[in-house]
């Protein structure tokens, strides 16, 4: 016997029979087999030689491809079609192993195993000090030493006129707040109802993974390296005096009213709940053109992924044997293009305890640049090297090759970087700038301090990148995509304090005053007092839950060149893993930061996902529905359905289908998915109740996202010593604060690109906004700019700065 | 103050160790007590000096005070805490040596003397003590002064003897410790037991808790003030709710939970001093 063909079919060469037989092996069961795959590849191949219909290669293509043999596929395929060339099925999956082909998400890597005993031990064994660091700065002087008791003695006396504020802008409960606050008639008062339902949900809504003891299981009693309150760690750990808080390992937060073992339980086991293949197919699916935001454009969408991949991943088992198998809906074309009854997604790898509804977050749960920088030791030190050679490069930089582009893992052909995972070229473009912006910081602290060393320069340069993006993300991302003046003023509030935004235009707002009271509303988050109300810092659940954004990915990329019109057109799709980086050489950073800047992001609402995300690959999953994959993430990891998850986090539930304000085209799909009625409501997926909910008074999305966000958006500054305690001129240095407080996101570009001075950017206030248009030429393009943000000095006069475009 | 000498435990061979500086002494026959007599070369029962030098280096190096319990990497050895001043002189001195474990009762109170670390609880180091575990100034007073009048003599301005603890203690026997001032390891399993059946979500509330203990053994009422005091570090611990975990149940017995208390930093991110 032919190793691993069955003896019935051993003795036949080739003919009908053997072609069943091979379609019914690739027809994976609920377990799949690859064994079988491999057999019927090897079936199929005695059966090319006589195959003028070309149903041999396309079945040969077919096992090839799911097997992830993406070129090989590829090949059979293209004969296949040339022999019947009227084929949509093999057309279309010739298509998908070509795009595979190209990205190479055959070379994905796995991921690595967790190291239960590394993470129980102490973590100072596997961070590595500086070298040759100088004492630390100067503190404050005398003069700022006496302001800064000042700014104390202020906050104490506000304090109690904060609490009763808030009790009584609060008074009716966090549900009815949750109703009342887009009708009051002043923006302030919106924003102090927000705070009390901030308020409520630090102090109501958060569960601690470790409940009484150290985060991570750490044993009491370690010693804290001294340099861990200077600068950041490889892998966030010792960040607090708590040695694992917000460390790479370490189990994310539960959020909710109740404990969260009285609410997390195996949805994918609920027999009421419909089959996520069929919910995505009817509410993400998108059925005509994709629908596109006015007022964000695609480097919102990047960015916001950039961001997530900073603060949060769950790691995927690597077992191929460890996979939930979703049946494909019987009228499902899918079935018949791929041959198959069942989708297959890995499973969220377990905690190490192994202790149900656990998960560990894989990166760091701080803000601190860990997507560029890494979340182990080992990822850090890589980065700070020229490929293949053994020391680090000179003065703190990171490598970036002669091209100006990022190197090449040479295993998945990906470019190398801090976190990698999910790449395309949207991402690749921010870690290329942050990668560039800290060689030039590099640059900058080298002339600055000139005796500091390679380690010391590199660790300034971190902590000021990372403060950096935090600082885009939270006043210009932020309101940008919820631009209205509530908005705008909380994010200031959050960064420069309410006092500055109100009495200041954006350019001139600082987080850090001599005299300013040190409450973190009045005063900002930034520079303040450092707050965990009770639990160590890490993103929550639910929080990666609500950040699932991908019906703001486009179905393909509008090449614009600098100065010029509209010359090709790229599939996303293609622009994935291993083909981003060629994307990006094709055209280079300023042609796509362009082509991203006049794009305009597709909205977040239902029925509007990217065409290709139906059915895609991803690295070990030949065929995956990426709306499908949202529903199986958030059932599988215990996640309530939307009602419950509002009513946890202090919202009210909705009665009817009809109370998201949304079509009624949509609300016969919901009630086709959910059932009629309240049973049908209660049933309803949080992803999906989001994606529908257009009651949206903030714009760019619904409400019960928002409220998890407006929780996140201060607690992941207020948790963090580098952001409030040690947010000053002795850790920053002086000239990186003033640094921190001049960039944005159009400065930045400016400053690496310098090209891009002859595009749309200059024409607009905030780099998230369309540059194809300017707030005097299409206002709704630029709400934010004309309704919400003073970026214009009223008194011009008395200072230089505020531009407006 | 850096450590000069830690008492470890071999988990295989079961058996205890007292690194100071370069020396090794080993509990040979087993007779709960290491003297000057039982220096250590080579190995004994699987494990060798190197080992246990290793170990107490590596205690040292990643921890300010090594807790009774703390495993080394491949958690083949833990810690079992540091030798006080006073037993650092013993064990070179007395040739009866050291006991080779110190009792559940000492080990809770070594967390008072970690500043000075010589077997004595000043009023002051009660009171920084009480300070750690996170407890207001008034309620810091109040633990400082009842410990004190309670535990303390007269004539030695009211410090603490850890030592002689034994002769201040009440009369009557809980049952929670045996002869040797160690944990009744049976008793705990049972009261592990009953923990498992009460406990929701992993905790149950400290009226449960106190429940148990009392149908179990019998607290006197100093036993049961004791308690109630620990249990409301508990609730320090756990976000003012009354309820307490398996591990703090468990490290309510062995002398560990205040170390727990104090290593958990406050709403800033701070730790308390250690004292260590």
């Amino acid at each position: 016997m032919v190793s691993g063909i069955p003896s019935s079919l051993e003795s036949a060469k080739s003919g009908p029979d053997v072609l069943d037989r091979a379609l019914q092996l690739l027809r994976q069961p609920a377990a799949p087999d690859a064994e079988s795959l491999r057999v019927a590849e090897r079936l199929l191949e005695r059966c090319l030689d006589s195959d003028p219909g070309g149903d041999a290669h396309a079945a040969f293509g077919l096992a090839q491809f799911l097997q992830e043999k993406y070129v090989e596929a590829a090949r059979s395929l293209q004969i296949a079609c040339d022999r019947q060339p009227g084929n949509p099925h093999w057309k279309n999956l010739l298509e998908h192993a070509g795009h595979n082909a190209l990205t190479r998400l055959d070379l994905g890597k796995t991921t690595p195993a967790v190291d239960r005993e590394k993470l129980l031990a102490p973590p100072a064994l596997w961070i590595t000090a500086p070298a040759n660091l100088e004492p630390p700065l100067e503190g404050p002087g005398l003069v700022r030493r006496f302001f800064r008791g000042i700014n104390k003695l202020l906050a104490l006396v506000s304090a109690p006129f904060f609490w009763v504020l808030l009790r009584l802008v609060g008074r009716h409960g966090p549900e009815k707040t949750w109703e009342i606050w887009p009708k009051d008639r002043w923006h302030l008062l919106r924003d102090f109802r927000l705070a009390a339902i901030r308020d409520y949900m630090n102090r109501q809504t958060q569960q601690n993974p470790y409940t009484g003891q150290l985060v991570g299981f750490q044993t009491p009693g370690q010693k804290r390296p001294a340099w861990t309150a200077r600068y950041r760690t490889a892998t966030g750990a010792w960040n607090t005096d708590n040695p694992m808080e917000g460390a790479a390992g370490t189990r994310f937060v539960w959020q909710g009213r109740d404990p969260g073992n009285t609410i997390r339980r195996d949805r994918l086991a609920d027999p009421d709940l419909p089959n996520p293949i069929a919910v995505s197919t009817l509410i993400f699916k998108r059925n005509g053109e994709q629908q596109t935001v006015p007022f964000l454009n695609l480097l919102a969408i990047g960015w916001i992924q950039f961001m997530v991949h900073d603060w949060l991943n769950h790691r995927q088992s690597s077992d191929p044997r460890d996979l939930i198998a979703i049946p494909i809906p019987k009228d499902d074309p899918r079935r018949d293009k791929y041959g198959q009854d069942y989708m297959f997604f890995r499973r969220t790898l377990p905690s190490m305890t192994g202790e149900p509804f656990a998960f560990e977050n894989e990166v760091t749960g701080w803000w601190d640049a860990s997507q560029i920088y890494g979340s182990d030791q080992e990822t850090q030190d890589r980065l700070r090297r020229q490929p293949g050679t053994p020391a680090f490069l000179e003065h703190g930089k990171l490598f970036v090759g002669g091209d100006g582009l990022l190197p090449l893992d040479p295993q998945n052909r990906v470019v190398d970087s801090g976190f990698t995972r999910n790449m395309w070229v949207g991402l690749e473009l921010f870690h290329t700038l942050f990668v560039t912006h800290h060689n030039y910081l590099c640059d900058q602290y080298r002339k600055e301090h000139p005796t500091w060393s390679s380690d010391q320069i590199f660790h300034h340069a971190r902590l000021e990148n990372a403060a950096t993006m935090a600082k885009i993300h939270s006043i210009e991302w932020t309101p940008a995509v919820l631009p209205t003046k509530e908005l705008t003023l909380g994010m200031a509030t959050n960064w420069h304090g309410m006092i500055e935004g109100l009495l200041r235009p954006f350019e001139r707002r600082r987080p850090l005053r001599l005299l300013e009271i040190a409450n973190p509303v009045l005063g900002g988050v930034i520079g303040g007092t450092l707050e965990h109300f009770g639990i160590p810092q890490n993103f929550s659940e639910q929080f990666t839950e609500v950040y699932r954004l991908h019906s703001g990915l486009p179905d393909a990329l509008q090449i614009r060149p600098v100065g010029a019109g509209v010359t090709s057109s790229v599939q996303t799709e293609v622009t994935r893993a291993a083909n981003s980086h060629a994307t990006l050489t094709a055209h280079g950073m300023a042609t796509l930061l362009n082509s991203f800047g006049w794009q305009h992001m597709p909205a977040l609402i239902n029925n509007n996902h990217p065409t290709f995300m139906t059915d895609m690959s991803t690295e070990g999953s030949p065929l995956i529905d990426l709306g499908a994959a949202d529903i199986v993430r958030a059932r599988e990891r215990g996640i309530p359905q939307f009602n419950d998850f509002r009513r946890q986090i202090g919202m009210r539930p909705i009665a009817r289908f009809e109370d998201l304000g949304c079509t009624a085209d949509t609300v016969r799909k919901l009630e086709s998915l959910y059932g009629t009625g309240r049973d049908g409501v209660e049933r309803m997926d949080l992803i999906v109740g989001m994606h529908c909910d257009m009651n949206r008074p903030l714009k760019g999305f619904d409400q019960t996202r928002f409220a998890i966000f407006l929780q996140a958006a201060s607690r992941r500054l207020q948790t963090d010593p580098f952001y409030t305690t040690r947010y000053d001129a002795q850790h920053y240095t002086a000239p990186g604060l003033a640094r921190i407080d001049e960039a944005t996101l159009k400065s930045l570009l400016l400053l690496h690109y310098p090209e891009l001075v002859s595009s749309g950017l200059t024409g607009v206030n905030n780099a998230f906004e369309p540059w194809g248009t300017t707030a005097d030429t299409a206002p709704s393009e630029h709400p934010l700019t004309v309704d919400a943000e003073r970026y214009v000095d009223k008194h011009p006069g008395r200072r230089a700065g505020g531009t407006r475009a | 103050m850096t450590p000069t000498a830690m008492r470890l435990f071999h988990r295989d061979s079961n058996r205890h160790f007292i690194v100071a500086g370069s020396e090794v002494y080993a509990d040979r026959n087993r007779a709960r007590r290491i003297t000057r007599d039982d220096r250590m070369n080579g190995s004994l029962d699987g494990v060798t000096r190197d080992e246990l030098l290793a170990a107490a280096a590596y205690f040292t190096t990643a921890y300010e005070l090594p807790v009774e319990g703390t495993p080394n990497v491949d958690r083949s050895i833990r810690s079992a805490g540091l030798l006080n001043a006073l037993e650092r002189e013993q064990l070179t001195r007395d040739p009866a040596g050291v006991p080779a474990v110190r009792t559940a009762l000492e080990r809770h109170l070594d967390f008072f003397d970690a500043e000075s670390f010589d077997g004595r609880i000043t009023l002051g180091e009660n009171w920084r003590g009480w300070r750690r575990l996170g407890y207001s100034y008034l309620r810091s007073l109040i633990g400082t002064l009842g410990a004190a009048i309670i535990f303390g003599r007269l004539r030695d301005r009211l410090a603490i003897d850890i030592a002689r603890i034994a002769e201040k203690r009440p009369e009557k026997s809980s049952g929670l410790y045996d002869s040797n001032g160690q944990v009744n390891e049976a008793l705990l399993a049972e009261y592990l037991t009953a923990f498992r059946e009460h406990a929701s979500g992993g905790v149950i509330t400290q009226d449960e808790a106190l429940a148990i203990l009392d149908r179990k053994a019998s607290l006197g009422t100093v036993s049961k003030r004791q308690f109630t005091s620990l249990f409301g570090l508990c609730t320090l611990l756990n976000r003012n709710e009354k309820v307490i975990t398996e591990r703090q149940f468990a490290a309510l017995f062995d002398g560990s939970l205040l170390y727990l208390a104090a290593s958990i930093p406050d709403n800033h991110g701070r730790r308390r001093a250690s004292g260590a």
